[in-house]
């Protein structure tokens, strides 16, 4: 199909109108130029994608006031028509010449307008792109108290220029690709060049074109489909809508991948590291954010243990508990017609229904659901006796733990994982959770993220560049003098504190 | 070989010390009271220092042969026959070995958490999680060994940090009291523990840093060393000899009597246990790694991955061959323990040996 455009403009035409056919919102727009000639033409677009008033304003008004264009035959006497249409005519900033129908035809279904001309075998590309697009908000996923408010929209030029506006440096490389082959969706790679790791640069380059798919809707597609292991629970892939997150960690080496209708940023690779830090750590003092990347780590812990526990302490092993806690315990579950198990299935399952509700209905309904399923539920199951308090307490400890990972994804994959927890403790007590770490930790050291350990720091990589610094507590900004080491970088001093360093 | 696989230096310290530090930890300071008294430290100190020449004639082994890995160097050295019978030998003590953990394991499990689980049940699920990450290349099992290796140093620590408020440090003295002629008993006891460092012959050949590996594996003794000298001396500080000299398990008496502060948690044993369970697993790692490669490179299969599958009963049906705890420590101390001895110390210094005679011939 990829043919040359026809020399007759009513051939183009014919040909533009069966391409599109049943497109009805495509328009046509002809015109006449000239005084002795007139020439004909014609501009092509889609309506709803383009910026109207910029059309009308620079290339269709451009081409009818101008005098210049008025005495002009269509070979012209210097140069022909066209050439003098883009090189003198037109004002738009952006204007490229096209032979062929594919990229023509791409461009017009991405929102540029195509200018025709009688007798011309070749279209101009004028730049009108102006989708529909929100204007920038702050964060709906990842707030701060301190530090910048604007968050990535659905437009990938917006959110590319946002984070070139971090990076005032030519060694930023922006590298367009597309994927889907029906959504031809728009996607950037952003990483500097001096120090990303060429390896990890053609391993992404490498999977993303590896792609055969009709269509990427978001970034999350992108994800699945080029993450190590896809069958995971846990993501291998950071996203983000923060731009500041995401230069950050180009500064670290690392890649990010804009994908074009998706505020979520990716970034590779990811590790249990990176997955921990907030970017509100860098904004605060950093005795606070080690304190609560300190909460944050136990948060971690909290968020799939303390239920597997109860059900193992008291089913196998309340001989472990100091006495006064087993009379406590045992008093609490008096009332209880279930075995632990079943109370902790019981009331987990509840509050995954809860969460699920509170998620996808906002509002006042929302809140509701919130005093419906947390306090209305809560207290009357304590009352009839169904479950004990204290696995109130675990569930409700659990569930606010969730919330306490950066990302949502990771603190998802161990809620998966905290099922597997709970059958564990279930048969096998206390040496079935610790069969269930034995096999977490087995999985997550079997992952890589693009080749880089999925368990760096905690795995061997990174401990000499001294990565704990930025994982496990918060360094003052003056201790980070090099850039982590699980990304290889090739540049790796980031900082300067006197002369000798130079 | 696989020349993707990359194993750094931290990495292969915490290897040594993770495959090293297993089973044994918890009943060393009997055995070693059984056989020396309080006198111990001198022995796990002195055989310590024996496992440094093999570690140094190991090392040598990979220098004189860059770019090999240890089959390659062992079927060019020794031939392919004899080569196959070394095999078969190493084969047979990690597969005693890793019987023998599962066993030990089970037992424990069974003696101190669930009383009323099957055994069979235990060790079954022990293995097969095990195997699960088996599957996986060495440097994933020195990604978990890192891991564990801080988990070890941490929980000793910690084991030590609430020991002190209940020490009674009279219990360590009098000093040198023991009669010199019980030291070779007690070195033969010590030296088993040692055990475990034999896992270089297949992690060096991947090491990222080949400069500074004797160092970094003399490195890992050193750690080895310090580790079981203190949870020897906090035992003795905590118990009294004849209570050490009893408990099969005394590291597990110690962790009995300790109350942490506020009482917050009592009988700390179930905990240690469970604990104890992670710091095994990385030894059942290297050792069953191990075995399913060596059984893979004797049937000349290109991946051994189904070796692990195939091993999964085999070591199932060694660990319930002995009938009792009692047949399982004869079997250990009169056939593994010499077995030990030639696969730790006799074939490395063949290997080296033969290695260097062929090169001298050569030229």
């Amino acid at each position: 199909m990829s043919a040359h455009l026809f020399n007759s403009i009513e051939k183009n035409l014919a040909y533009i109108r069966e391409v599109f056919r049943d497109n009805d919102d495509l328009i046509i727009r002809e015109l006449e130029v000239g005084d002795i000639f007139n020439v004909r033409m014609c501009l092509v677009f889609i309506d709803g994608l383009i910026n109207k008033e910029y059309l009308t304003e620079y290339a269709i008004e451009a081409l009818l006031r101008e005098e210049e264009i008025k005495s002009f035959t269509l070979k012209g006497y210097k140069t022909s028509i066209f050439e003098a249409i883009k090189k003198q005519i037109l004002y738009s900033a952006d204007i490229k010449a096209k032979a062929k129908w594919d990229p023509i035809i791409d461009a017009i279904l991405s929102g540029d307008t195509l200018l025709l001309v009688d007798e011309f075998p070749q279209g101009l590309i004028i730049d009108t792109r102006e989708p529909p697009s929100r204007g920038i908000q702050e964060p709906q996923t990842e707030t701060v108290v301190r530090g910048p408010r604007d968050g990535f929209t659905e437009s990938i030029k917006i959110n590319t220029s946002m984070i070139r506006r971090r990076i005032k440096d030519t060694r930023l490389k922006v590298k367009m690709l597309k994927v889907g082959r029906r959504s031809k969706t728009d996607l950037a790679l952003m990483y500097i060049d001096d120090i990303v790791d060429k390896k990890l640069l053609d391993e992404v380059n490498k999977r993303i074109s590896a792609i055969d798919i009709d269509a990427v809707l978001d970034s999350s597609i992108l994800e699945n489909l080029i993450e190590d292991n896809y069958l995971s629970p846990f993501p291998q892939m950071e996203n983000t809508e923060r731009p500041d997150a995401v230069a950050a960690a180009i500064y670290e080496g690392r890649i990010a991948i804009v994908v074009d209708n998706s505020p979520f940023v990716l970034l590779a690779p990811a590790t249990l590291g990176t997955l921990m830090q907030s970017s509100e750590d860098y904004y605060t003092s950093w005795v606070e954010a080690s304190l609560v990347r300190f909460f944050r780590q136990l948060g971690l812990f909290l968020l799939f243990l303390p239920g597997p526990l109860y059900v193992a302490l008291t089913a196998y092993h309340p001989g472990l508990l100091p006495s006064k806690l087993i009379y406590f315990v045992a008093a609490s579950r008096i009332n209880v017609p279930f075995p632990a198990i079943v109370e902790a299935v019981l009331m987990e399952t509840t509050m995954e229904l809860i969460r699920e509700a509170g998620t996808r209905i906002s509002g006042p309904i929302g809140t509701t659901i919130g005093i419906v399923g947390g306090l209305i539920i809560g207290q009357a199951a304590v009352e009839a006796g169904i479950v004990s308090p204290l696995m109130i307490i675990i569930v409700a400890v659990t569930t606010i733990a969730t919330f306490v990972i950066p990302s949502y994804e990771y603190s998802a994959g161990f809620r998966i994982v905290k099922f597997g927890f709970f059958i564990l403790a279930g048969f096998l007590g206390l040496y079935g959770i610790t069969l269930g770490i034995i096999i977490l930790l087995s999985h997550l050291a079997k992952l890589n993220s693009f080749g880089i350990p999925y368990t760096s720091p905690y795995s061997g990589l990174g401990i000499d560049e001294g990565d704990l610094k930025d994982t496990l507590v918060k360094g003052p900004i003056q201790s980070f003098r090099m850039r982590p080491g699980f990304t290889h970088p090739k540049n790796k001093r980031r900082m300067r504190r006197d002369k000798k360093d130079e | 070989m696989n020349k993707d696989i990359k194993i750094s230096n931290i990495q292969i310290r915490a290897l040594i010390v993770s495959t090293i530090i297993g089973i044994g930890v918890l009943g060393l300071p009997n055995q070693l009271a059984v056989a020396m008294e309080k006198d111990g430290w001198i022995a796990i100190i002195l055989s310590g220092l024996l496992t440094i020449p093999v570690i140094l004639v190991i090392n040598q082994i990979f220098k004189d042969n860059p770019g090999k890995d240890f089959f390659e160097i062992g079927e060019s050295n020794l031939g392919k026959i004899l080569f196959t019978i070394c095999l078969i030998i190493y084969l047979a003590y990690y597969l005693a070995v890793g019987a023998y953990i599962s066993r030990v394991l089970g037992e424990i499990i069974k003696g101190f958490l669930l009383l009323e689980t099957p055994l069979g049940l235990i060790t079954f699920t022990f293995i097969v999680s095990i195997a699960y990450l088996v599957v996986s290349e060495i440097d994933i099992i020195a990604r978990i060994s890192y891991m564990t290796y801080g988990l070890t140093i941490g929980f000793a620590l910690i084991l030590i940090l609430l020991a002190i408020p209940g020490a009674d440090l009279t219990n360590i003295l009098p000093m040198i009291q023991s009669d010199i002629r019980q030291l070779p008993e007690g070195i033969k006891v010590a030296l088993f523990s040692f055990a475990g460092f034999e896992v270089l012959l297949f992690a060096i050949p991947f090491a990222e840093d080949k400069k500074r590996l004797t160092k970094t594996s003399i490195s890992g003794i050193v750690i080895v060393i310090v580790l079981y000298l203190v949870l020897f001396l906090v035992t003795l500080t905590q118990l009294s000899i004849q209570q050490i000299k009893s408990d099969p398990f005394p590291l597990l008496m110690v962790a009995k009597l300790i109350n942490l502060p506020g009482y917050f948690l009592q009988n700390l044993d179930g905990l240690v246990t469970a604990i104890w369970v992670i710091i095994i697993f990385s030894t059942m790692a290297s050792v069953y790694y191990s075995s399913s490669k060596i059984l893979s490179k004797i049937f000349r299969a290109k991946s051994h991955k189904a070796s692990v599958l195939i091993l999964i009963p085999v070591i199932y049906f060694l660990a319930f061959l002995p009938k009792n705890v009692i047949q399982i420590n004869n079997i250990m101390s009169n056939v593994v323990i010499y077995l030990a001895m030639i696969v730790i110390f006799l074939i490395p210094f063949i290997l080296f040996m033969v290695g260097r005679i062929k090169r001298r011939i050569r030229q």
